[in-house]
């Protein structure tokens, strides 16, 4: 058995903060941020703790801890998921809520960011319980959330059904002429409960978006480009969707299951298909042939979308990726020494940051219909997204140009200095 | 003790990670390193096995157009 010293153990623990303070650091030394802003930024404004009983199905009384961390407003509400899971804890709570200020800030949006949820398994609990934990849990955060304050979304093991729990719990505590205008507390919510058209393919058709765009800088055509992807989840299977839709080819997918290829390309739909009748696994499909899982990243394609989750291109493999762009729909799917390599190389990156920043511009395409009591067509939401994600993009992409950094760091820089404008132009109270 | 079954034990030190939870971990071709996972695309909770099959959103990401695996975990919201 191996036992972790302290430090280990903090150092374990803090390594996702590291991370998201790794990355702000350098953007923040490039532009040379001001010392007061950076001091502001490098902190979180609130942390809730909170502890609630709630009554089990066999009559106990068992006892919860929730967390949000509010990491910055400047911008606008705080803007995150709430997640149900054993990890959950306050370190790996404001990690996440710091990201989600970078997040919001670089796609333009009015909000801050913020994160939480409850330490739960959520396995060892009935549908009952869990909706009676999430009332609870709102009624515990009581005002700490609102729809001008803090708004919450699905994540781990929360779904829109969590959504209608909060939303309804939150307005139920609000006085009858009040509640109606408290729909935009929480966005992921189901369609007939104040739901957005279009949430569901938002962040795989922002990534299809930014490899549209990249391209047309290029001037490289999207037809007849061999591109493969990792994940073959919402995120991966919309991408994928909307770029085999452009004219590109598929020639490769790796899920949860195992790796497929096929050099003359693999329908998105017919996959999409085969998957549903094949308990969600790729593994088997006839019109491709099972590959290493090793062997993937080293496929030759022309783009290559990492789209599960974080690590995977790493200094082992990095070498061998032949696709000139790599557009990450997951967080953090390039480490360190990889994207070292790649640039080196002369491989693109379209950064996280930027290109799965889809599904948070699409939360706020909710929250607006929500506030402002409209009903968007999914045509309207898709071309609102298009022309927030063009914005996003053109911002990176020139800046990187123009500063001569790649395109990680540009939208850092975009996103803190936007930050900063906001401080500078306000000042500090009092 | 198969190696599923080695796979699972394993699984209870993975306490900084949502693969703590996820049904794909015996399998799991994607990672090996499994100790710090905040997000994943393929993740699945062993409680969504005993559910029908309905759409699942997680995240920013989420809506409610087509029946996709419960509980996929997409983007950090």
């Amino acid at each position: 058995m191996t036992t972790l010293t302290k430090t280990q153990r903090t150092q374990r623990k803090q390594g996702m903060l590291n991370n998201v303070m790794r990355q702000f650091d350098h953007a923040a030394d490039i532009i040379q941020l001001n010392g007061n802003i950076r001091k502001i930024l490098e902190v979180t404004n609130n942390e809730f703790v909170v502890h609630f009983p709630v009554r089990m199905d066999n009559g106990e009384v068992e006892i919860f801890t929730g967390y949000r961390v509010q990491h910055n407003n400047a911008l606008g509400p705080y803007k995150g998921g709430l997640r149900y899971h054993p990890t959950v804890d306050i370190d790996a709570a404001r990690a996440l809520a710091m990201w989600m200020t970078w997040k919001t800030s670089l796609a333009g949006l009015p909000y801050g960011g913020a994160k939480g949820g409850i330490q739960l398994d959520p396995s060892k609990y009935s549908q009952e319980e869990l909706q009676r934990i999430t009332r609870r849990f709102t009624y515990a955060l009581g005002d700490n959330i609102g729809p001008e304050l803090d708004i919450p979304a699905p994540d781990v093991n929360t779904n829109p059904q969590t959504m209608a729990w909060i939303l309804d719990t939150y307005m139920s505590t609000k006085s009858p002429a009040e509640r109606s205008t408290n729909m935009h507390v929480v966005t992921g919510k189901p369609i007939g409960a104040g739901g957005s058209e279009g949430r569901d393919r938002a962040t795989g058709y922002g990534v299809f978006l930014t490899i549209k765009f990249w391209a047309e800088q290029k001037k490289i055509d999207l037809r007849d480009k061999k591109f493969i992807v990792q994940g073959f989840g919402n995120v991966g299977y919309w991408a994928a969707h909307f770029l085999e839709k452009e004219g590109a080819t598929m020639t490769a997918v790796q899920d949860a299951y195992g790796s497929i290829a096929n050099d003359e390309g693999i329908s998105v739909e017919k996959l999409l298909e085969y998957t549903k009748a094949n308990k969600g696994s790729i593994q088997g499909y006839a019109s491709a042939y099972s590959i290493e899982n090793s062997e993937f990243f080293g496929l030759d394609c022309d783009i290559c979308v990492p789209a599960a989750l974080g690590n995977q291109i790493t200094g082992k493999n990095a070498k061998k990726i032949k696709a000139y762009l790599i557009a990450e729909g997951a967080n953090g799917p390039t480490d360190v020494g990889a994207e070292t390599i790649l640039l080196k190389k002369g491989i693109e990156i379209i950064p996280d940051i930027l290109c799965n920043s889809g599904g948070v511009i699409g939360s706020y395409f909710e929250w607006l219909q929500n506030k402002n009591g409209e009903i968007w067509q999914l045509d309207e939401v898709m071309a609102k997204l298009e022309k927030k994600m063009r914005e996003s993009f053109t911002r990176v992409f020139e800046t990187s140009k123009e500063r001569n950094i790649d395109m990680r760091t540009a939208a850092f820089i975009i996103a803190i200095e936007r930050l900063e404008e906001a401080y500078v132009q306000r000042g500090i109270f009092p | 003790m198969s190696k599923v079954e080695m796979k699972a034990t394993t699984m209870k030190n993975y306490k900084r990670s949502i693969c703590s939870s996820c049904t794909h971990v015996p399998y799991c071709s994607i990672t090996t390193y499994m100790g710090n996972i905040s997000s994943c695309s393929e993740y699945r909770h062993y409680l969504d096995d005993n559910r029908e099959s309905e759409y699942m959103v997680s995240e920013e990401m989420m809506g409610e157009t087509v029946t996709m695996i419960p509980n996929k975990e997409g983007i950090l919201s």
